[in-house]
């Protein structure tokens, strides 16, 4: 028995104490640093198209985390709340899209976990649930999405499988299809990217079809929730760039990537968010945080190189969208997938301000053959 | 010759006995009225050969008949017999509904009645109601037979779904169905097997104790 072997021979008897969680990590952590790195090198761009923080290393660390967590719970950033509080409500309304027998739930990019812990009791309490495997660059945030989701429900450790993994990448994608279907077998699989992550791509359609391409089987389902916007006009985009700008903890999370990776003194006013509006397809917001210093800094990174941050320079600390629904429907075309089932909440909003709303979809592939057409019976001897 | 062709066997059959009989009254009178041993040699002589045509060109016939009947009787009861064991059998029983499958099934036998429908056996008066009725299961028993080749067919050629299985047995054993007319045929043709040929030896203890007819 090789070594290996005889460790996770050892993992079970371990994860007895619940203070211990098995996290799968599936790349080079010193790599994702480099990627950081290279978001923050880009050259000076005063419209907010320059240096970055690439998504998802927004969340990447404890301090990223745990300013998430704490924006998820803010009152003066509803959209994430009110978002989490309905979830519930609007996966019962699409459980009727699921395919039969035992599904396994695939979350990407888990968030605080009390979405999956939704999905999670729905499938308990049928005796439907399989494995639970979330999928993050994170590891603190798949910790944290773990106890959230896994509280108060039987789940035996043996089948929660966190992995560390940055879905976004092809190569890692071909990674996890391999280690999920050596999990489930040919069993059904729900997959979610919830809370409006796809939005936080550059190329969220590119990224959407990659997945579908990559882990959807027939038997699958991919559950996708995304803010939705009924308005696209400038005073609409200004509106959705409003809703970011007004939770203090939401600014304290955006920043805390550039506290993490840069030694950037952060001054909270001179982040804004810019609403703008992006072909017919959606709303698209940036958070960006602007030097107006009046002079130029410069930028002192993890690997200790340093980079000029001219005057008026910009760095996008985050990227998001709100979907028109036929913007969503030729992402879905391009994407190739299909819609089963979809529910679409429109926020509160006042008679004069724009109706944003999230919309909840219960995808599959595309390439599913169609069902067969009903067979006309053939000729039956003892009837004709 | 025309003339001829227009009297039936049944008048032949009159007319030679009638004239049997009067040459032999004939005789018996010419023995009587005849004077001298010698002179009643002749018509002793010609009343034996009358006898003997009697006896041996009629009654023969007869009793030759008779037995031809008694042996297509036998043998169409033994075949009813045998149709009746076969469509009581497992092959025919309902398909199971959870798992039903293409099925060989066995053919009803018929040459008994063939036998006997082209033998003549019946054809003397009297029997009119069981030509009939052989005629119709003939009939029937040969229809039913082709329908089970082409279940056999479509089931065996191709891949057939379960649905479709399950369709041609419902079909098959429908009220009113191919079957079910031919389970009622049979019991047409026992019941006249037991009520007009009962009394034949061997035929009643051939069909047994009166038993319902083949599940269906």
């Amino acid at each position: 028995m090789s070594d290996r072997e005889q460790a996770v021979r050892r993992i079970p008897s371990i994860l007895g104490d619940p203070g211990w969680t098995v996290c799968l990590v599936g790349e080079e952590q010193s790599g994702k640093l480099a990627q950081v790195t290279a978001g923050l090198r880009h050259g000076p761009d005063p419209s907010g198209s320059g240096k970055r923080i690439t998504s998802g290393f927004s969340y990447w660390g404890l301090e990223s985390t745990v300013a998430w967590a704490h924006a998820c719970n803010d009152l003066y950033y509803p959209v994430m709340r009110e978002s989490i509080g309905s979830f519930s409500r609007r996966w019962r309304a699409m459980t009727q899209t699921l395919p039969d027998g035992p599904l396994h739930y695939v979350s990407l990019g888990p968030g605080t976990g009390q979405k999956d812990q939704a999905l999670l009791r729905y499938l308990d309490s049928r005796g439907r649930s399989g494995c639970y495997i979330p999928v993050d660059v994170s590891a603190e945030m798949l910790r944290l999405a773990q106890r959230e989701a896994l509280e108060h429900l039987h789940v035996p450790p043996a089948d929660v499988l966190p992995v560390q993994l940055d879905f976004s990448m092809p190569a890692n994608l071909d990674r996890l299809c391999t280690l999920i279907r050596h999990a489930v077998g040919d069993e059904p699989v729900v997959y979610s990217l919830l809370g409006n992550t796809l939005a936080n791509f550059d190329n969220d359609t590119q990224l959407l079809a990659l997945l579908a391409e990559k882990l959807l089987r027939p038997q699958d389902r991919f559950l996708l929730e995304v803010a939705s916007t009924a308005g696209q006009d400038e005073a609409a985009a200004r509106a959705a760039a409003h809703e970011y700008e007004n939770s203090p903890r939401f600014r304290e999370f955006v920043t805390s990537a550039l506290m993490q990776y840069t030694d950037l003194q952060i001054d909270m006013n001179s982040l804004t968010c810019e609403g703008l509006v992006e072909d017919d397809r959606a709303l698209k917001i940036k958070v960006i945080y602007r030097n107006r210093t009046g002079g130029p800094l410069e930028l002192t990174l993890p690997d200790r190189s340093t980079v000029p941050f001219p005057d008026q320079d910009t760095i996008r600390l985050l990227l998001s969208r709100k979907y028109t629904l036929a913007g969503l429907e030729k992402m879905l075309v391009d994407a190739r997938v299909t819609k089963v089932g979809e529910t679409h909440d429109v926020g509160h909003a006042a008679f004069d301000r724009p109706a944003f709303g999230l919309a909840l979809l219960m995808l599959q592939s595309a390439d599913v053959p169609p069902p067969p057409e009903p067979r006309a019976p053939g000729p039956n001897p003892f009837r004709d | 010759m025309g003339l001829v062709s227009r009297f039936s066997r049944q008048f032949f059959a009159a007319a030679t006995i009638s004239c049997l009989l009067i040459a032999l009254g004939t005789c018996v009178w010419w023995v009587t009225v005849a004077e001298g041993s010698d002179s009643r040699f002749e018509p002793v002589a010609s009343g034996l050969a009358l006898v003997a045509a009697i006896t041996g060109v009629y009654a023969e016939r007869r009793a030759a008949a008779r037995e031809r009947r008694a042996q297509a009787l036998y043998a169409l009861t033994d075949e009813l017999v045998k149709n009746s064991e076969l469509l009581a059998g497992e092959s025919f029983l309902p398909q199971d509904p959870l798992a039903p499958k293409a099925r060989v099934y066995p053919r009803l036998v018929q040459s008994a009645t063939d036998a006997a429908l082209v033998s003549g056996a019946f054809s003397e008066p009297g029997h009119d109601a069981l030509i009939a009725l052989l005629h119709r299961w003939r009939d029937a028993v040969h229809d039913f037979n082709r329908r089970l080749d082409l279940a056999e067919l479509r089931t065996y050629v191709s891949q057939v779904p379960a649905e479709e299985l399950l369709a041609i047995d419902e079909a098959m054993r429908r009220p009113g169905g191919q079957l079910d007319g031919l389970c009622r045929l049979r019991d047409d043709v026992e019941r006249l097997l037991r009520g007009r040929y009962g009394r034949q030896p061997g035929v009643a203890a051939r069909l047994g104790p009166g038993r319902p007819g083949p599940g269906r």
